[in-house]
Formats: structure tokens, C-alpha cells, sequence
């Protein structure tokens, strides 16, 4: 059985965290350069100074440069929810096993740093097709590759059944 | 096979014969530093503009960058250079002391820089995992 990139990835960080020391090294330092990433790669997204961001989060600039290192790690969860409602994104601080950790750092990518802001956020319905059915764009009938988050899309059903479904609400 | 696109490949230098020092250097540092550096080079990997707290090039050096990273009370200063498009070699490990990288460890990134370019030497992408078993490693 041929394993693919990513779990040949998943199988080296794994067998390196069977050393606890390894282990407990490999979260803090998942923790740093994460956030230090996000902070830069998000207020260089939005064209903001640190000392933009340090306004709006209620900080003084070196703090926002401080927190840009990856080699920081005095993280206090209240800067971070600072920080967060500064950028308007949100925040997800919990326990996980290595397993999820593992697979997480494995399948690391850039839009991973570059969470959306609440404004331009929103949620899809999930909806459950059932065999025979077809998600169109719009009421062209052309089957659609992709759904926006803020387009408008049918559910059109086969020939035989009836007229298209038409969902327009964007949950947000 | 499913593959994530980097923004970055990080490279390491290696000797014709195929000899990795780089890999070596890492496999000798004790696991806690060692899970430091990997996921370091794992997030850069896929950041796609480095700042000059990920890598930035030492002073009185035209070509030659440092990583910076803290280890359990020791500086690492993996030196490279950037090489080709949105490429990365790792060309020597290094230790700061008194806030100084080791003269030897720089003319030794310089000197393997020139290998690679006089095809004396060789580059491959890094590589994470070592022939060593942490296990084994006493804490």
C-alpha cells in the first residue's frame, strides 16, 4: 500500500513524538510560530503598522512586535483575545491529542494564517443531496464546480420530480 | 498521491557522495531543540513572506542568512541562503555565542555555497527524519 505525501508526513512527526521531551516541545512550539505567523501574515493582509494593530488591541507596538517572534512564548490568553477583536476573527484555545496536533501540523498551508474576518465570514447550510440531484449556480441549469459563500445556488432535483428548489439565505 | 503546495522548499546541502550534514547537525541536538527546529522549518515552509524574525542575513555577509531560533537555553543559528525561485538551502548549523555566530561555522556555509555553485556539492529537499530513534535518546 503506497501511503501518500501527507501521511508519510504525519508517520515522521509521529515517530518523533513517541520522545516526551520532543513531544512537549513540538506544542509549544506549534503555539509560537503559529501565532507570531498569524499577527504578521494578518496585518500584513489588511496593509496595517503593528502600531495600527497595537491601537486597536489596546497595546503598546513593541508588544505587537514581541508577539511576531516566533521564539516568544509568554503568551497570555487575554492578549490573544485582545488581538482577536482587534482582527475580528475568532480564537480557538483547547486540549487536543497528538494525533489531531500531528495531522494538523502535517497538513499546515498558508491560508491556514490567514483566517477571513467577521464581516466578510459566513456560514453555508449543509444540505444533503440526495442521488440524482445537482447544485446549479443560478437558474441557468449549468452545474456549478463551486458555491460561493454569499451566492445564491439551487437544488435541482431530476427531470422527472419537479421544479428547482431555490435557496437564498446565507446564514450570518 | 495528495500533495500540499509549499510556498517554500527548504533544501538541505549535501556532499556529492550524498553525505548530509545538515541532517547530522540536527540529529545530534537533544529532542526538545530538535522539535523546535522542525516546526519551524514546517511553518516556514508554508509562510508565504518570511519577516526578518524568521530569517535574516548576518551581518558582514553578502549572501548568508540565519534562522533564529531558541532552543533549552542555547541559540540556534541554522545558516543558509535563498537559492533559485522560492527555494531555501540550509547550508551549515550553528550555535550564537556571546552573540556571535562562530567564524568557522560562517567561512563553512560560504565555502559549501561556492560547492553547490561550482557543482562540488549538491542540494535535496530537507530532510525531517533522521536515521536516529528518539526512543533511544536519554532526556
Amino acid at each position: 500500500m503506497m501511503l501518500s505525501h501527507i501521511n508519510l508526513k504525519v508517520k515522521a512527526i509521529w515517530k518523533k513524538l513517541r520522545n516526551k521531551g520532543y513531544r512537549d516541545s513540538f506544542v509549544a512550539s506549534q503555539i509560537s510560530n503559529t501565532i507570531a505567523a498569524q499577527i504578521f501574515v494578518i496585518r500584513e493582509a489588511r496593509g496595517w503598522t503593528q502600531a495600527e494593530v497595537a491601537a486597536k488591541a489596546g497595546m503598546k507596538q513593541s508588544r505587537i512586535s514581541d508577539l511576531e517572534d516566533p521564539n516568544y512564548e509568554n503568551y497570555q490568553t487575554r492578549t490573544l483575545v485582545k488581538i482577536a477583536s482587534a482582527y475580528d476573527v475568532g480564537l480557538v484555545v483547547r486540549f487536543v491529542p497528538f494525533s489531531e496536533l500531528a495531522k494538523w501540523s502535517a497538513n499546515l498551508s498558508q491560508k491556514d494564517f490567514l483566517p477571513t474576518e467577521f464581516s466578510k465570514d459566513g456560514i453555508v447550510p449543509e444540505i444533503e443531496l440526495h442521488e440524482g440531484f445537482r447544485v446549479v449556480a443560478d437558474a441557468s441549469q449549468t452545474p456549478a464546480t463551486t458555491v460561493g459563500i454569499n451566492d445564491d445556488f439551487d437544488i435541482v432535483p431530476p427531470l422527472d420530480i419537479g421544479a428547482p428548489i431555490q435557496l437564498t439565505q446565507t446564514l450570518q | 498521491m495528495i500533495f500540499i503546495m509549499s510556498e517554500w522548499a527548504i533544501l538541505d546541502y549535501v556532499e556529492l557522495t550524498g553525505r548530509n550534514q545538515i541532517r547530522e547537525w540536527l540529529d545530534g541536538l537533544p529532542p526538545k531543540d530538535q522539535a523546535k527546529i522542525d516546526e519551524r522549518l514546517r511553518a516556514m515552509e508554508q509562510l508565504d513572506k518570511w519577516s526578518e524574525k524568521w530569517a535574516s542575513k548576518y551581518r558582514g555577509t553578502d549572501e548568508i542568512y540565519e534562522f533564529r531560533i531558541t532552543g533549552n537555553k542555547v541559540q540556534y543559528r541554522p545558516l543558509g541562503t535563498y537559492y533559485g525561485i522560492r527555494q531555501y538551502v540550509i547550508l551549515a548549523g550553528a550555535i550564537e555565542k556571546d552573540n556571535k555566530i562562530p567564524k568557522r561555522n560562517i567561512e563553512t556555509a560560504e565555502q559549501r555555497l561556492n560547492n553547490i555553485r561550482s557543482c562540488t556539492g549538491d542540494v535535496i529537499p530537507h530532510q525531517f527524519e533522521g536515521e536516529g530513534n528518539l526512543e533511544e535518546i536519554a532526556e
